[in-house]
């Protein structure tokens, strides 16, 4: 490589680290977006780091309240948490401010729960007016902003599905159970029914951020589960045999509602035409099988950017702008090349306007 | 007499003894049924944390968030649960295993909060009626009398037949000394035998925990009938 120094030799056999960073930076990958993928690892992982800890926290409180609970201290070590917040009053307090999980969210006075939280609450309780309604206003801004960034981002099945999707790629397993996507549109119409007429929240049960949370939470708790590990044992089955992400595309009442309220989401992948080249590594490197490269992915994406970091020739990007009239994200050559004119003159920022006017 | 014709024959006498026993059974049952019909079952409840309104709109309204259950200083707040939970449910009995009479089957866990005060008892800290987000759980001001007002988990229930006293085998008296109400919610007589009085009974099961019969002979109860149960009907 021109970077190195051209007094060493060039080894004889690179390492097998080196050669897949150079193959990488042959392939010329983003850099912002392998950024981007290192982000997002992150927030899943703080988040799942967040549901062990909420209730180990919890349960820590307990029995420093009362030592002599036999039952408990045997299946939970104290000095486990001892070390992080013994002698430490303020990490206490700030430990017993954060409770819940993903589905409804407790910090300090103030919370935060699911629009499918919401839904099912209002269609049980037979309710449209409820303080508990205010509580999914940030997640539901963020959806109509963002669409399923909650899917790709936060959820904590997510993380159990890609786990499945590894497997998946080591079995060597190519089936590929397809349905139509009104499939999980029909779930949440019909969950919302069947919870309206029984009186009971459905959604709670078959949603799988709510039944990871909670089954965390019974198995720190109290060392044992429910049906929700079986229901998530099947789930991921599904994973592995059927298709990728089979129960997020046809199956997945919040994903149903989230491709909803996220219509006319504001963050758009955009296909810029002039790179392009056709080669649809981006449509096989979608979890959700859609097709990036057609610019036309409808309200469906999770924004996971698995897409933009397989696209070795940078023809991917997210910009913010509102929805094309024609339904297709792409940004023209020729509207491109009147942009980078325009850019050059001192005006930024005008592609999306460029591509409007166009439209038009 | 072939193979055929004998399953044929085993077939029919099946069908026919179903047909015979529903006619016969069944439709006796029917009569009775819609002669008196009976109360509605979802008046028959696991016991709920304080605060809780009236059953099937705290079905509906519980939004398992589990918040209760992370802010129960003594964990004392279980949550239905389809397999687990149906287990943890019995209690010891004489006889092996004795159910509770509120236990629920199997199928309809669907991760609500519950008390089991023969293994943790609620302590009255009315915690969960402050963090629940829905108002499945109302709240309820931390005060003797507040509490003594509006709180109605379940009633106490005395089993005369293994409880000390009732059977002159010892001077006891356990129930009453924890009991939050006591001399209101149970009173003892000259010989400590323990009587209860369900309309100052909160249910909050302290009684349960600290009886020393291994088999309690205090258990508490989840108010069944309408004028017991419905203690915060909105």
């Amino acid at each position: 490589m021109s970077a190195r120094s051209p007094k060493k030799k060039p080894r004889s056999a690179p390492s097998r680290f080196y050669r897949r960073l150079t193959r990488a930076r042959r392939q010329r990958l983003p850099g912002r977006m392998r950024a981007l993928q290192l982000v997002r690892r992150c927030v899943q992982a703080s988040v799942l780091l967040a549901l062990i800890s909420i209730p180990v926290f919890s349960l820590y409180e307990n029995l420093r309240n009362q030592r002599d609970d036999i039952g408990i201290e045997a299946r939970f070590d104290t000095r486990l948490v001892d070390g992080l917040l013994r002698e430490n009053p303020e990490r206490r307090v700030l430990a017993t401010k954060l409770r819940g999980s993903v589905w409804t969210l407790k910090a300090g006075d103030t919370v935060v729960s699911d629009p499918l939280a919401v839904v099912d609450f209002s269609a049980a309780a037979r309710s449209g007016v409820d303080p508990f309604l205010l509580t999914a206003l940030i997640p539901l801004l963020a959806t109509l902003l963002l669409g399923r960034v909650f899917c790709g981002w936060l959820c904590p099945a997510d993380l159990l599905f890609e786990v499945g999707s590894t497997l998946r790629r080591w079995a060597g397993i190519e089936t590929n159970v397809t349905f139509s996507r009104w499939t999980k549109f029909c779930v949440l119409g019909l969950g919302a029914l069947a919870g309206f007429y029984l009186g009971t929240q459905v959604f709670a049960e078959i949603y799988p951020p709510r039944v990871v949370s909670g089954e965390l939470y019974l198995w720190i708790t109290f060392g044992a589960g429910g049906a929700g590990a079986w229901l998530l044992l099947l789930i991921v089955s599904f994973e592995v045999f059927a298709s990728r992400r089979f129960w997020c595309r046809y199956a997945c009442p919040g994903g149903a509602l989230y491709s909803l309220l996220g219509t006319f989401r504001v963050l758009r992948l955009k296909v810029r035409a002039d790179r392009c080249t056709q080669c649809s590594k981006c449509v096989s490197a979608c979890e959700f099988g859609l097709s990036p490269m057609s610019g036309k992915i409808g309200n469906e994406c999770n924004n996971c950017g698995h897409c933009v970091r397989a696209c070795g020739l940078d023809a991917l990007t997210w910009r913010i702008g509102p929805r094309p009239k024609d339904g297709f994200d792409i940004i023209a050559a020729a509207e491109r090349s009147a942009a980078r004119e325009t850019s050059a003159h001192g005006a930024k920022g005008t592609v999306e306007e460029n591509h409007d006017t166009a439209g038009q | 007499m072939t193979r055929r014709e004998l399953l044929e024959s085993l077939k029919n006498g099946l069908s026919a003894g179903c047909v015979g026993f529903v006619i016969l059974f069944g439709g006796r049952a029917l009569r009775r049924r819609l002669a008196e019909p009976e109360p509605a079952p979802t008046a028959q409840h696991p016991l709920r944390p304080p605060g809780a309104i009236a059953e099937d709109a705290f079905r509906a309204k519980c939004t398992r968030c589990m918040l209760c259950g992370e802010a129960c200083p003594v964990h004392a707040i279980r949550f239905v649960t389809r397999i687990a939970g149906a287990q943890a449910d019995v209690q010891p009995g004489p006889l092996g295993f004795k159910r509770e009479p509120h236990v629920q089957p199997i199928w309809a866990g669907d991760d609500t909060p519950y008390l089991l005060p023969w293994k943790t008892a609620c302590i009255l800290c009315m915690e969960c009626t402050r963090v629940c987000p829905t108002g499945a759980l109302l709240p309820i001001e931390e005060t003797r009398e507040a509490i003594a007002a509006s709180v109605r988990m379940g009633v106490a229930q005395i089993d005369r037949k293994i409880c000390l006293p009732w059977n002159r085998r010892s001077w006891c008296g356990a129930c009453l000394t924890i009991c939050p109400y006591r001399e209101k919610a149970i009173t003892v007589d000259y010989q400590s035998r323990p009587t209860v009085h369900p309309e100052h009974c909160v249910g909050c099961g302290l009684c349960v925990e600290i009886c020393p019969i291994r088999y309690k002979a205090i258990s508490v109860l989840p108010p069944f009938y309408p004028d017991v149960g419905d203690t915060r009907a909105e």
